[in-house]
């Protein structure tokens, strides 16, 4: 048991298994002598020396196309690439090569590789630097995708990412490196002796019911399920609302059933992401839960996310493009309302 | 122009009552739009489109009842359907649907707003520099897609809603009973009604056309006949059986939520009609295929007898006055199926009626031994009436002579044995039917039953599910009814219906001992059938489920 921040949490994760499975290696940007562009590597080339820790040129699509070869000869690579903006040059590599090869090539060769980047804005570094690419990768069939919003889920779905036979994009978010939270198992004589408990990996392809509720479900990922939970619990303290908040965390393969019984409970649904309005992930959330639970609605779906232009450098602008908890409280009062929260609650 | 028919949407449907037009003349349709729901003996179903146009003329309006065959509609064939005069906004309206781009000049300001969504969502990075202002901001694409407003509500709400208010309004289409698109409701209702009359977007040419009378403004629930309802509400709506028409909506623009529909079962009246008594409880269980068993029966014979007089009675009956603190009840659409097929069936088949006793004293050990054994694993029970609807099924194989239905001219004797089962719901009685159960196991027949049950109950059950039907069992030993005669369930030819096991002195190897007796009787169409075929049919059963192995073999 341990208060740690997710930074923290992805470090020490990935020098567990470093230490437990001798084909972990990392590449990346910078990540060796410089430590990484946001220190997640921070110590691991002393402790692995630079045959496991390879600081790669600036050259994303040769280096990830190393990692995928790397993989299919038996190594478990764990890319970094320092900005989910950069992967864009490396996307003929993730999306042609490394999610097919396993298919298209009668399963001869399977591709272990773990592809870790940040996403997210409000850091201003601009619009190109700023963006959410999350769709793109979870829209992809042969890869897997998740985007956890916790310490304890950054530790427990990298390791089940690294384990992992197929690749995994591994989404991290700028704005939470910072963020601290409960790791059960972190520091447990199990987990760093190299056998960990059953427990400590997170499942790919199950969502969390971070707090659970009756009134209205709250569905978000990555950065947006820190902002909704914390919405969910002001709300319920401040108005007696009963807000279920769930993580999908794993967009790819996505746990629909988790969302959809959440739904068919509460009747309401308020969808949040920090990524651009259309064609998001939210969209596909939406469509999944009125798939589920349409005869469940007592309103529609509202989905809240960011506006859809390049993310303003000007830190005014930018925050005021970004969606918060204040969208956040609108959007779910304007679904209660609309489905008679308010008569419902209030003696008449 | 076409005429739009009421569909045969079921084997016994003759008519068909609309319970809710979903378009209205001048509504663009396009084929395979749902145009209406009509309400059948059975279920309540969409009436579809064949052809695209306009809709022209509604022949029925909602509540009417119309043969099959009978026009309801006409579409027409323009593509700008004339708006019916006077529905008009007045302004900006321009039929849209017809041509999109010319009609610009004429209020640059709606269209500038709305192309720019399109622009937009096209190359969100590229065409940016536009300064179209803030309405591309928000969720410019989505505008097509219309919920935007409360969504984005997110960041852009704001900007959204600042938007020149006509404009925006008149853009969405916003229509009562299109559900879905109500995005906006949230936000401002009173001011989108106003404007949402005045026109129709092309990119929805199939939804969205609805043009409201101007100045509905709030209470468009039914207005114009529509209804509007969340999926939870109609969803509680069908299983109480309220009619959501009934039922004022407080939710955005009229719309009935559950919240409503929660109100109106609480209050006492408008429940539905429960025949007296008998679905009292137990309603998932398979019952008796006739309404009131017992006096049918009895009904019936007499019936056949002197066929003439039932018609008048129950006219007498109907025009008897009501009382003081009587309450006249309208007719579902089932009960009035179960009227007229039950009276038909007695009036035009001379029934005859075997019993026979059964020893079921095997059969209940033999049932024990199932459950003990395999319960848990299946996850199902096999009951009683499992088991008698399997022998029943076998015998049939056994005996196929009574696997047929009269066809005036000639017999029909079919090649499958398909078992109806007799289920009481709080909607009246319904015979969904297992297919070739003289072939399934009882497990399969066990889950099955199940299955059709909750179905029924939860009315979702479809057109093949209660069709096709080729012999019925009808069993209300659960009731404790020692026996009974049921009404046949045209056009078969024979129902078994089965009364309680009960402990009776019987003669067994010789000597008197306590054992479980079971009585079925055979209802029989004479017509097509004569009493040894019968009597060997209940000779066949008696002797499977006496030896009851045999219904596993």
């Amino acid at each position: 048991m341990a208060v740690i921040t997710y930074r923290q949490a992805l470090h020490d994760t990935l020098a567990e298994e470093m230490r437990r499975d001798q084909s972990v290696v990392l590449m990346g940007e910078e990540i060796g002598q410089f430590e990484g562009s946001y220190k997640i590597t921070a110590g691991l080339l002393k402790e692995f020396g630079p045959e496991r820790v390879i600081d790669t040129p600036i050259a994303e699509e040769g280096f990830v196309g190393a990692a995928i070869g790397a993989a299919m000869l038996g190594l478990r690579p764990v890319v970094e690439i320092m900005t989910v903006n950069f992967s864009l040059l490396a996307l003929d590599q993730i999306v042609n090569h490394a999610a097919k090869i396993h298919y298209m090539f009668g399963g001869q060769a399977r591709v272990p590789m773990v592809l870790r980047t940040p996403e997210g804005g409000g850091q201003q570094l601009a619009a190109t630097h700023s963006q959410n690419f999350s769709s793109w990768y979870a829209y992809i069939p042969g890869l897997k995708v998740v985007a956890p919003s916790t310490p304890a889920d950054a530790r427990g779905l990298l390791k089940s990412a690294i384990r992992d036979d197929d690749p995994v994009i591994f989404l991290e978010n700028l704005a939470l490196y910072n963020t601290k939270g409960d790791v059960p198992a972190m520091g447990s004589e199990a987990s760093s002796n190299g056998h960990a408990p059953a427990d400590d990996t997170v499942q790919i392809g199950t969502a969390a019911v971070m707090k659970e509720g009756t009134d209205l479900t709250l569905v978000a990922y990555s950065r947006m399920s820190v902002v909704a939970l914390e919405v969910a619990r002001r709300l319920e303290q401040d108005q007696g609302i009963s807000i279920e908040v769930i993580d999908v965390r794993s967009l790819r393969p996505l746990d629909r059933q988790t969302l959809i019984e959440s739904v068919r409970k509460t009747s309401r649904c308020v969808v949040v992401e920090e990524d651009w309005y259309s064609y998001g992930v939210g969209a596909e959330l939406v469509a999944s839960i009125q798939e589920g639970a349409f005869d469940y609605l007592d309103a529609p779906i509202r989905r809240v996310a960011q506006a859809e232009i390049p993310l303003p450098y000007a830190k005014v602008m930018e925050q005021a493009a970004l969606p918060k908890a204040a969208n956040l409280v609108e959007a779910i009062k304007h679904t209660l309302e609309a489905s008679g929260y308010r008569s419902r609650r209030t003696p008449a | 122009m076409a005429e739009v028919t009421m569909p045969r949407l079921s084997d016994t449907m003759e008519e068909g009552t609309i319970a809710t037009w979903l378009k209205k003349p001048g509504d663009a349709v396009s084929r395979g739009d749902v145009l209406a729901q009509i309400e059948t003996d059975k279920a309540t179903m969409d009436l579809t489109a064949f052809e695209a146009g306009t809709l022209q003329e509604i022949l029925a309006p909602e509540g009417t009842t119309v043969q099959i065959g009978k026009p309801v509609a006409r579409i027409g064939s323009g593509k700008s359907a004339p708006q019916p005069s006077g529905t008009e906004g007045g302004q900006p309206s321009k039929a849209r649907g017809a041509e999109p781009s010319e009609t610009d000049r004429a209020e640059p300001s709606t269209r500038a707003a709305e192309q720019v969504p399109e622009e937009d969502g096209g190359q969100p990075s590229a065409g940016e520099g536009e300064q179209p202002s803030g309405t591309d901001r928000g969720g410019p694409s989505t505008r097509g897609a219309e919920q935007p407003s409360g969504t984005d509500a997110g960041q852009t709400s704001g900007r959204e809603r600042d938007q020149p208010s006509g404009t925006e309004g008149s853009q969405t289409p916003k229509t009562p009973g299109a559900e879905q698109p109500s995005g906006m409701d949230g936000d401002q209702p009173s001011e989108i009604s106003r404007a949402e009359s005045s026109r129709t977007d092309g990119s929805q040419a199939s939804k969205s056309p609805e043009v409201e009378p101007s100045g509905g403004g709030q209470s468009s629930a039914a207005a114009n006949g529509k209804v509007r309802a969340s999926p939870m509400a109609r969803h509680i709506a069908a299983e109480h059986g309220l009619d959501l028409s009934d039922i004022h909506g407080s939710g955005p623009q009229g719309r009935v939520i559950r919240a409503d529909v929660e109100a109106a079962l609480g209050a006492p009246a408008g429940q539905d009609a429960l025949a007296p008594g008998q679905q009292a409880q137990e309603t998932s269980k398979p019952q008796p295929q006739d309404a009131q068993p017992g006096q049918e029966g009895s009904q019936a014979q007499t019936q056949a007898a002197q066929p003439g007089q039932e018609g008048s009675k129950a006219q007498t009956q109907a025009a008897q006055p009501a009382q003081d603190g009587d309450e006249r009840i309208a007719l579902s659409q089932m009960r009035r199926t179960i009227a007229r097929r039950m009276a038909e069936s007695t009036r035009t088949v001379p029934h005859f009626f075997l019993t026979t006793v059964v020893d079921a004293t095997e059969l209940g050990a033999l049932r024990k031994q199932i459950n003990d054994q395999t319960a848990e694993a299946n996850g199902v029970k096999v009951s009683f009436n499992d088991l008698i609807v399997k022998g029943a099924a076998l015998a049939v194989r056994k005996v196929p002579e009574v696997n047929v239905s009269f066809a005036e001219d000639s017999l029909i004797r079919h090649s499958h044995v398909n078992v109806g089962i007799a289920v009481a719901t709080d909607r009246g009685l319904i015979v969904p039917v297992l297919r070739d159960a003289d072939l399934k196991s009882l497990g399969a027949i066990a889950k099955e039953t199940r299955d059709l049950a909750d179905k029924a109950n939860n009315g979702k059950l479809q057109p093949p599910d209660y069709s096709g039907g080729t012999f019925t069992v009808s069993n209300l030993g659960m009731f404790g009814v020692e026996q009974f005669q049921a009404v046949i369930n045209p056009p078969e030819s024979a129902i078994l219906a089965v009364g309680a096991i009960s402990k009776e002195p019987a003669e067994y190897h010789g000597e008197i001992a306590l054992r479980d007796r079971l009585r079925l009787t055979l209802s029989v169409d004479h017509r097509a059938l004569d009493g040894a075929v019968g009597a060997r049919y209940l000779q066949a059963l008696k002797a499977l489920l006496e030896k009851p192995m045999l219904l596993l073999v």
